[in-house]
């Protein structure tokens, strides 16, 4: 009879173990489904962000409006996915080049999105007419 | 009583570990799991959306050059003229296009992956007119899913 107390004490200690020990692998699923989460929803906010700019870019001729207001082709966001200067948690990158073929002026544009450890999120290419050599056209 | 006392809680402890593991670790799963899934999601809507764009550029190329070199075929012509007359000769550079001669339409396809662009054109009767008039533009993915829910892709649909 002496010996129960010492076994509720012994079966105590262990769960504690076996809790601390389960809670810290539970929380840190918890801290790796927060961090996808907000990783996410940085995605969906930024690839709202490279939709506009690809719109902007299938006029003929067409700048986004952060060209205007930047002379730079390299944006940064946050890891919240809004535009941020000084973060590199994301990078927008884009290039625009005017290509001739068959008489026809072609603006492309080649935008890719990075996180910050280089891995292509997406790659968008937009291309445009902005010439042609017959006028009925 | 003391010693019954102890009796009574033994095991105690050991449900309650049991049961706030087992609780908390299927809550953590579940989230987990949403969380992944909503991740696969937005990575095949981002693939999507930049295969579309894509083809988007590759189609209109494909239009300015189909249209550059008709309006190069056609400037021999008059002004009135019936196109057809030189348009067989298009046609037969082009095996990639399907030609309708009953409603005039060409149908040409940009293939990448899994995805395709079909566009449909109409061709003009005179000179004068636009030569090739874009009336279709269609986005299809080949691997016969449907993402119109959130972009989960739902097997067998169109």
């Amino acid at each position: 009879m002496k010996n129960r107390p010492s076994f509720f004490f012994l079966e105590l200690s262990l769960s504690l173990i076996i809790l601390t020990v389960s809670m810290s692998i539970v929380f840190s699923v918890f801290s790796h489904t927060a961090e996808m989460n907000q990783a996410n929803q940085a995605e969906y906010k930024m690839m709202e962000t490279l939709i506009n700019y690809s719109e902007d870019l299938r006029n003929p001729g067409g700048v986004t409006l952060f060209e205007l207001l930047k002379d730079s082709n390299t944006f940064t966001f946050n890891a919240d996915g809004e535009l941020d200067p000084i973060a590199d948690d994301y990078t927008l990158s884009f290039t625009k080049t005017l290509s001739t073929l068959n008489l026809i002026t072609y603006q492309k544009s080649h935008l890719t999105l990075k996180s910050h450890d280089g891995k292509i999120i997406t790659e968008y290419d937009v291309s445009v007419v902005l010439e042609l050599n017959h006028e009925n056209q | 009583m003391k010693t019954n006392r102890s009796i009574n809680l033994f095991g105690l402890s050991t449900l309650l570990t049991v049961f706030i593991v087992l609780m908390m670790s299927s809550f953590a799963i579940v989230t987990f799991l949403s969380a992944r899934n909503e991740q696969a999601a937005l990575k095949r809507s981002a693939t999507i959306l930049s295969a579309s764009y894509r083809l988007s550029s590759l189609t209109e190329e494909a239009y300015f050059a189909y249209l550059n070199e008709l309006s190069d075929l056609c400037e021999p012509l008059e002004s009135n003229a019936n196109i057809n007359l030189v348009f067989q000769q298009f046609l037969s550079t082009h095996p990639e296009i399907q030609y309708n001669n009953i409603n005039r339409t060409l149908i040409y396809r940009i293939t990448e992956n899994d995805f395709s662009q079909i566009n449909t054109l109409k061709l003009s009767q005179t000179k004068t007119d636009l030569l090739l008039e874009r009336i279709g533009t269609v986005f299809v993915i080949d691997n016969h899913q449907d993402y119109t829910q959130n972009g989960d892709p739902i097997w067998g649909g169109k």
